[in-house]
């Protein structure tokens, strides 16, 4: 007879059957599967292990593609499968990364990590030098500041903040005072943080209230602005009208505006009448930028009004002006001018009254001693230098040197009129073409009042300072104002130094070379200056 | 660092006082380092030099021979006056050689004298009223060296408007009081003189052309030595120096304001003249008073030809003939044409017939009736104006011509003809005009005939006046204008407007 257990339970023959006596010896099914995909893995892996590198060495594009965290940007894009067209074996692109360059500092070939890092990138850009202080272990290769492999769409240019803070929070530890540099100047300000970037220094820094315009042009703003270009108030006669301006000079006082309807109404400036950008000259050879406004230039603001100030009224030959005198002579110049004209070919005929006249028994009215004597150049000379030269003449605009050299006349003073004011950063006006020009420069200048009226030289610039790009070039606030970008970068450069507005690389780039050297002498970095000379071409 | 940085202080304080020390010095041009003042460069009476009207936005407009105005003022001066000349004319040979003779009494040191002897002298003598007052500051182009150029524009602007640093910048602002207007008198301390009124243009003119004048704090006055050495005589009638003025305003528009405010313009600025003169000639007593350098009566206070005459005659002048010393230099019986003040004028006049030696009670009651004299002047109004002027111009005219036909010397005929001219400017186009004016062709004809003593060259001007004058050949002449002056007052009051 079967021995029967209890229905639904094992017996334990059965169960002795089930289970093998040596159990405890075999792998579980999950041990089993544990081994198998394990080994599934371990050969898979060293397949695409093999493919990775056997097909790097061997040039496939895709597997050496494998190595990049992600694509390089667009600009290097054509290069993104060419590894070797950046990297070098056995050197890290970042000069400062740490534990790596251990590792591979052997495979180095006595180069400073640093050079064999750039040696790759300076095949194409030139990256100067940013300022001779810095100390040397200081300075980090390319890579570490410009990271690539960030996507197709990084930018390369827009560097974090900490790569400049590094430094310029705290400069004085960064300064190797061994080196002393001829163009150094005070320190900067420390920045640790957009909010704690200095005023201008360019302008007066805090102070710029009590900062004076180095230019030595006598320039008043808000008489200019006035209808007439006179003072509050004047009479109607003393205005300047549009009938006194030669028709040449209208387009250019204009700018833009219609004609005026009745030629002697009052003559009104705009800001556009005298401050072009410089991507408005045209027949320009170089694509220019718009960023910085033209020099303004007597010949092409000025002279439209002034002119009249440089006719030679001296001969008393009525009706016979000598003409209009260039601009831009010295006070000696122009009186070799002048002699010149008024060498006589014929004897100048006396002065004459308009009418007949009333004679007098015993005396000539008319024939005077001084009405007859030889008008000699003496004093037509300088009867037409004094309206020319005097002080209120040239100088009504012009300074006056205190003492004249080598035995000459006291000369005008270059005008030395900043063309850029803000030398240590990058400014566009064209980037900024949405504003108008009283949204940064403060319209209170150029109103007639009791300060603005008695403004001529030496007067606190009307550039902007650090508060009003701040209204913008901040982050985003809760009422939805500002939000512009206000990194580092948006403004400032650090390769040049000071030649910011060279651009990266510009000598690879092929700027030409007079290019780069108007724009030193823009930002006064040259020897030479926007002085007037008298051998300027107009 | 705290010790380096108080010595570089130190240091830049002492380097900047020294600095501002050194600048004062050379500006003031002070060598020997006593304390200067600095000078006074703006306000009332200091002068601002002619570049800033000469601009050609304001007074210095270019010229084309047509267009004379306030716009163009500086470049007709420039043209066409002779006042433009007058320091140039301090070299010709003629001025020269009053030096010379001025000199007489010492040795020359240099003949023909050194440039800066001969600027020297002229500063002297002459800068008064042959150049205009410089700048209160040094010009840094001439501080150092004396020279003649700061002259060189001779007499502009400011001589006869006024020192502008008071009223530059408030001239052209329309609140500027108008011509003809009472608030235009307030503007007398702003040193403004305003040319506009023709009795104030008169008064700008005599300062020069009677004397003396006042420069720099020194008094230049045309006496009987400079006269003696070779100058004109100042001799001087305002309306017919106007009319042979050069204008550099709008002629034109000029006559009709004045027409308008109801003036008769020649007539008028006839009698501005003969008041301005005979208030300077007081003036001139008064200044020559306080000047320890003059004599009070000065020879030329009187007729040259009451003393200017052979022995053994009695000259030609009015003492000759028994009438009272009367100033040479007097326009046409100025005095007894001020009505009604002539008494004060008669008070002066009293003074010259003391002599030339008074006694110093006679010096201190003449003081005072200068000084009288010349409050009322400046106190009382000439009487208003008639508007019968012409009419009543012409009786004044026959009256003092009446008065005198017995005693007229050269001078007083010359000053009647050219009031007579006056007179005819401003009559209306018609028969009697024409008729006055061939009357006073041949009183003219006449004293030039007369004038033209001295050599057979030609008139000798030097002194514009015979030495033997012939009053028969100019009565006649006299006495016809008298006629014809008699026969239009009395058409006139039948009802002719004048």
């Amino acid at each position: 007879m079967e021995y029967v257990s209890t229905p639904g339970r094992e017996s334990a023959k059965q169960r002795s059957r089930r289970i093998p006596l040596d159990y405890y010896q075999q792998p579980t099914r999950l041990d089993q599967w544990k081994w198998r995909v394990t080994l599934v893995a371990v050969i898979l892996g060293g397949i695409y292990f093999v493919w990775v590198v056997a097909g790097w060495l061997a040039g496939f594009a895709s597997a050496a593609r494998q190595w990049s965290p992600a694509p390089v940007a667009d600009v290097h894009a054509a290069w993104n499968g060419q590894c070797a067209t950046c990297h070098v074996t056995g050197v890290n692109q970042r000069s400062d990364g740490g534990a790596i360059s251990l590792l591979t500092a052997p495979l180095s070939s006595g180069q400073s990590r640093r050079e064999a890092a750039d040696g790759r990138c300076i095949a194409c850009h030139a990256g100067p030098a940013h300022h001779d202080n810095q100390f040397a272990a200081e300075i980090v290769s390319c890579a570490a500041c410009h990271r690539d492999h960030q996507g197709r769409s990084a930018d390369l240019t827009r560097v974090a903040d900490s790569v400049c803070t590094h430094c310029h929070a705290d400069l004085s530890s960064h300064r190797d005072r061994a080196k002393k540099s001829v163009a150094q100047g005070e320190p900067f300000a420390n920045v640790t943080d957009w909010r704690w970037h200095p005023s201008f220094r360019s302008i007066g820094g805090d102070n710029q209230a009590s900062f004076a315009d180095p230019g030595r042009l006598r320039f008043n703003h808000a008489l200019h602005m006035q209808a007439g270009q006179v003072a509050e108030g004047a009479k109607e006669e003393a205005k300047k009208k549009w009938e006194s301006v030669p028709q040449k000079h209208w387009p250019q006082l204009l700018a833009g505006q219609p004609a005026p309807a009745k030629v002697d109404s009052p003559v009104q400036l705009s800001c556009a009448s005298c401050h072009q950008l410089d991507d408005a000259v045209s027949g320009a050879t170089v694509p220019a930028l718009g960023a910085y406004m033209q020099p303004v230039r007597y010949e092409r603001h000025c002279a439209g009004c002034h002119h009249e100030d440089l006719q030679i009224d001296t001969d008393n030959k009525v009706g016979s002006s000598l003409g209009e005198l260039p601009h831009g002579l010295q006070p000696d110049e122009i009186r070799r001018v002048i002699s010149g004209l008024l060498q006589p070919v014929a004897p100048a005929p006396p002065l004459s009254p308009a009418k007949p006249l009333q004679p007098i028994p015993g005396k000539t009215p008319g024939g005077n001693l001084a009405q007859r004597i030889d008008d000699g150049p003496g004093s037509r000379l300088v009867a037409a230098e004094t309206r020319l030269v005097e002080k209120h003449r040239c100088g009504k605009c012009h300074v006056f040197e205190q003492q004249g050299q080598d035995g000459l006349r006291p000369a005008v003073e270059p005008t030395a009129v900043p063309t850029v004011w803000l030398k240590h950063a990058r400014f566009a006006h064209s980037a900024h073409r949405p504003m108008q020009c009283f949204d940064c420069h403060d319209a209170k200048h150029f109103a007639w009042n009791d300060e603005t009226k008695s403004t001529r030289l030496g007067q606190p610039p009307i550039i902007p300072n650090r508060d009003v790009c701040l209204k913008c070039h901040a982050p985003t606030t809760a009422a939805g104002t500002a939000g512009v970008r206000f990194d580092c970068v948006e403004c400032h450069r650090y390769h040049g130094g000071d030649l910011g507005p060279h651009g990266i690389g510009a000598a690879q780039r092929g700027v030409p070379p007079d290019r780069r050297e108007m724009l030193q002498r823009m930002t006064g970095q040259s020897g030479s200056s926007d002085a007037p000379s008298s051998s300027a071409k107009p | 660092m705290g010790n380096r940085a108080a010595i570089c202080d130190l240091a830049l304080w002492a380097a900047l006082l020294a600095g501002a020390g050194c600048s004062l010095q050379v500006e003031s041009g002070s060598a020997t380092g006593a304390p200067v003042t600095p000078p006074v460069t703006s306000g009332p009476g200091t002068y601002t030099g002619m570049g800033s009207c000469a601009s050609a936005g304001c007074h210095g407009r270019p010229f084309n021979g047509s267009k004379r105005d306030w716009t163009t003022a500086y470049s007709v001066w420039l043209c066409e006056d002779p006042h433009r000349r007058a320091f140039e004319v301090l070299y010709a040979e003629r001025s020269v050689e009053m030096y010379r003779n001025l000199q007489r009494a010492t040795k020359l040191a240099d003949d023909p004298p050194a440039d800066a002897t001969y600027l020297e002298f002229l500063e002297q003598r002459c800068i008064g009223c042959h150049a205009t007052e410089r700048r209160s500051e040094a010009s840094s182009a001439t501080a150092s060296t004396n020279s003649p150029s700061k002259y060189l524009s001779g007499v502009h602007c400011e001589s006869c408007h006024g020192a502008a640093g008071g009223w530059l910048h408030d001239h052209y602002i329309s609140a500027w009081p108008k011509p003809g207007t009472t608030k235009r008198a307030s503007l007398n301390p702003t040193g403004f003189r305003d040319t506009k009124d023709l009795r104030t243009r008169a008064g700008v003119c005599v300062d020069c052309h009677v004397g003396p004048q006042i420069h720099s704090g020194r008094m230049y006055d045309v006496n009987h030595d400079l006269i003696a050495a070779g100058h004109p005589r100042l001799t001087f009638e305002f309306d017919t120096y106007l009319e042979n003025y050069p204008k550099h305003w709008d002629a034109a528009a000029d006559v009709a304001r004045h027409q308008q405010a109801g003036g008769s313009f020649h007539v008028d600025a006839w009698r501005f003249g003969q008041e301005q003169v005979a208030r300077q000639l007081v003036e001139q007593i008064r200044l020559r008073l306080a000047d320890s350098n003059s004599s009070v009566a000065d020879f030329s206070s009187y007729e040259c030809f009451d003393c200017h005459h052979a022995l053994g005659t009695h000259g030609s002048g009015t003492a000759a003939r028994g009438g009272m010393p009367r100033p040479a230099l007097a326009a046409l019986e100025s005095f007894e044409s001020m009505q009604p003040r002539r008494t004060e004028f008669y008070g002066v006049r009293e003074f010259l017939r003391a002599g030339l030696s008074p006694t110093p009670n006679q010096v201190i009651t003449l003081i005072e009736k200068v000084e009288g004299t010349l409050q009322a002047i400046d106190v009382a109004p000439l009487a208003p104006l008639s508007p019968s002027r012409l009419s009543d111009q012409a009786s004044l005219l026959t009256a003092l011509l009446k008065r005198q036909e017995k005693q007229i010397t050269f001078d007083r005929a010359v000053q009647f003809y050219l009031a007579v001219q006056a007179l005819s400017r401003d009559l209306p186009d018609d028969g009697q005009r024409v008729e006055l004016n061939v009357a006073t062709e041949k009183l003219f004809a006449a004293l030039s005939d007369q004038a033209n003593f001295g050599t057979s060259d030609g008139p000798l001007t030097q002194y514009d006046s015979p030495a033997h004058f012939d009053a028969d050949q100019v009565a006649p002449h006299l006495s016809q204008i008298r006629t014809i002056l008699e026969e239009y007052q009395s058409s006139s009051r039948a009802g002719a407007t004048p």
